[in-house]
């Protein structure tokens, strides 16, 4: 396998008043060419921040404060603007959480899918128009010649995520990052928009990055996962060995919370206690507060990634137990 | 139905009738001031006479002012020429003096009666509103301009550039716009230019401000962040998919400015300091008139009515428009 997407020691804070917030610390993972990596964990933990970061797309007042994200061994966080205009969209591309508010309301959805056709294909207008086309049709828009003049008002939650995708997926780009993007619709589209990435991803061979706070989505689809926490890496391997023994207490918390269809016994389990906003280096492990096998020495020294098995790191000193 | 995003938003409009009602006023002024001198004009559209075809009306307004040679000096709705007349629904000019009838009433010949010089209001009313309304849009489209390119800097930027342009715009918004006028027009001389130039000056930072609120909304909607995402440059992000979005505030927001342009112009005429005779201005006619008030009411009544008019029409304009846009009937739901 080769490593299309290398992220080393990424770190990201907000300015807020006096005291920063450390959003994302030290965070480093590996996109593999045509897999699927999951990036997995609670609101506000800072997965969003992660994926725009590798765009260089860091809200304001965000300043990307170390690491190196490295595509085809080129350092995104380097390039300048039209460098990095050329890597998105074009080698990189991206949908979003909220397909309601990620189309432009004034323009019809083919004039907004042309324009990042032509962005970056040389295309006359006739044949972006026809490509267009053909994209809706790829993204299951039903009648896509007669919707192309639609505009985004006239369109249900799960089909503007179909053109988000369309648009995406314009200029074939060799990595998608997917921040939530069912997390906004209706479960049955869930599952539909979701079955049409995978397939689309296998089409192409396409990289993705998948960002989600369900664990259960990822659970068949990625080939890797990275348990977020508050900022940092809490565990990060192989899917299938994470999901055969997870090593962290947050991953098996998480694994808890997953309904299961059919298994009247469990109840939706959550984990006691909220994401912390973090605006100091931790002297200790950051899950301790919410720990159901903490111990002293968890708060006594920072914790680092450890080597757990064969390609598995856990945040965890209690990993062995 | 098909309708985009001005589509709904007309849809929305239209459902008030009184703005309906404003914006037919509206249009009706703006098409009466684009064509004055083809409704109030001395000169007829044609004139048959001895077997030869004239069109002096159009050949004054063609040339610019030239007479044909064989009818020079002749005073055609005068003389009583032999021949086929036709003129416009108001046979006078805004300058003609007759002598004769001196501020007369409202009568079937002078439908709005006639001032102190005897010059017909009605032709004066149709070209002063020619002064209204160009002031009105000329300053408005000079400010409007300048408040959407500082706006959109400021809002889409952020930083240390909003800050500067934020605390410049304060200090100008501090300015009492409308005796800073009067000092300029003072030191300048008053002229229509003038008018215009320093109205469109001093009223940008209106349009700036909300151009600039509306963009550091827009920025952190995701459809933004969707075309940085997909590789577009900062210029067209701003002006091909914020700005759009920023416009119809800036509408409503200029449909205002219209009328209180239209106004300060009256007011500045009134004071003296407006246009020049012989061009009428409504403020101009009014101020005028303030001599016979005793015993000519129509001289006050119509330019002062007309004025109210055509501010009301634009402010309920503006009102629907500012309604038409309330977010819910745009978010498709
Ligand atoms: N625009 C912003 N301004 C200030 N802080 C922010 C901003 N965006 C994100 N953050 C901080 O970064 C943290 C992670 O956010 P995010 O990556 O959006 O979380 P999520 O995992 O839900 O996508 C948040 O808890 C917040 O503290
Ligand atoms: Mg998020």
């Amino acid at each position: 396998m080769t490593a299309i997407l290398d992220v080393q020691n990424l770190g990201v804070r907000f300015p807020s008043g006096g005291r920063d917030i450390l959003a994302v610390r030290d965070v480093s993972f590996t996109l593999y060419k045509g897999s699927t990596l999951g990036f997995v964990g609670e609101s506000g933990c800072g997965k969003s921040v992660t994926a725009y970061a590798i765009l260089k797309l860091v809200p304001q007042p965000g300043i990307i404060d170390s690491g190196r994200i490295l595509y085809q061994g080129r350092d995104i966080l380097r390039m300048d603007d039209d460098e990095i205009r050329k890597v998105r969209g074009k080698e990189i591309a991206m949908i979003f959480q909220e397909p309601m508010i990620s189309l432009n309301p004034v323009f019809s959805i083919g004039y907004q899918i042309s324009e990042s056709i032509m962005l970056h294909l040389r295309m006359s207008k006739r044949e972006a128009r026809e490509y267009s086309i053909e994209l809706l049709k790829s993204v299951g828009i039903p009648d896509p010649g007669k919707r192309y003049n639609s505009y985004p008002h006239e369109f249900s939650g799960g089909m503007r995520q179909r053109v988000m995708i369309a648009i995406a997926l314009s200029a074939s780009p060799s990595i998608l990052i997917a921040d939530e993007p069912t997390t906004a619709l209706d479960v049955t589209i869930q599952a539909q928009i979701l079955e049409m990435l995978l397939k689309i991803q296998e089409e192409r061979q396409m990289s993705l990055l998948l960002i989600t706070h369900d664990l259960g989505i990822v659970a068949n689809i990625a080939d890797e996962i990275a348990i977020m926490y508050a900022g940092e890496i809490a565990e990060y391997g192989r899917s299938i060995d994470i999901f055969k023994k997870p090593g962290h207490p947050y991953t098996r918390g998480l694994f808890k919370a997953i309904p299961r269809i059919g298994d009247p016994r469990s109840e939706l389990a959550t984990i006691p206690g909220m994401v912390p906003s973090i605006t100091s280096p931790p002297t200790g492990c950051v899950f301790y507060p919410r720990c159901p096998i903490r111990i002293k020495k968890c708060i006594q020294a920072p914790v680092p990634l450890l080597h757990f098995a064969n390609k598995r790191l856990v945040r965890c000193i209690r990993y062995k137990d | 139905m098909k309708a985009g995003y001005w589509g709904v938003l007309w849809r929305e409009f239209s459902k008030n009738r009184l703005a309906l009602a404003g914006l037919v006023i509206v249009i009706s002024l703006i098409l009466l001031a684009l064509c004055a001198p083809l409704i109030a004009n001395n000169k007829p559209y044609i004139y048959i006479t001895e077997g030869k075809v004239y069109l002096p009306l159009f050949y004054d307004i063609i040339t610019n002012g030239k007479e044909y040679a064989e009818l020079k000096g002749t005073d055609l709705s005068k003389e009583k020429f032999t021949g086929f007349k036709l003129f416009p629904p108001v046979a006078y000019s805004y300058s003609e003096y007759d002598l004769d009838s001196i501020v007369v009433p409202p009568s079937r010949k002078h439908l709005m009666g006639t001032d102190e010089q005897g010059r017909d209001l009605l032709a004066r009313m149709i070209y002063g509103s020619r002064v209204s309304i160009f002031i009105g849009f000329i300053a408005v489209i000079i400010y409007v301009a300048i408040g959407i390119i500082i706006g959109s800097i400021a809002g889409y930027y952020g930083g240390w550039i909003d800050m500067v342009i934020s605390r410049i715009i304060e200090v100008i918004m501090c300015f009492p716009t409308f005796f800073l006028i009067l000092t300029i027009l003072a030191l300048w001389g008053p002229s229509l230019a003038s008018v215009m130039l320093v109205i469109g000056i001093t009223s940008w930072p209106g349009i700036a401000r909300i151009v600039r609120g509306e963009f550091l909304k827009l920025r952190e909607m995701d459809f933004v962040v969707a075309s940085q995402a997909v590789g577009a440059a900062d210029r067209w992000i701003i002006f091909r998919h914020i700005l759009p979005n920023a416009l119809a505030p800036v509408l409503v927001s200029a449909t205002f400015g219209i009328a209180s342009t239209i106004l300060i112009e009256s007011s500045l005429s009134f004071l003296g300091f407006g246009v020049q005779p012989p061009t009428p201005s409504w403020g101009d006619i009014l101020s005028q008139s303030r001599d016979f008030m005793d015993f000519a009411w129509w001289l006050t009544f119509i330019p002062g009515f007309a004025i109210f008019i055509t501010i009301t029409a634009y402010n309920l304009v503006g009102d629907a428009l500012q309604d038409a846009m309330n977010p819910k009937s745009l978010s498709g739901k």
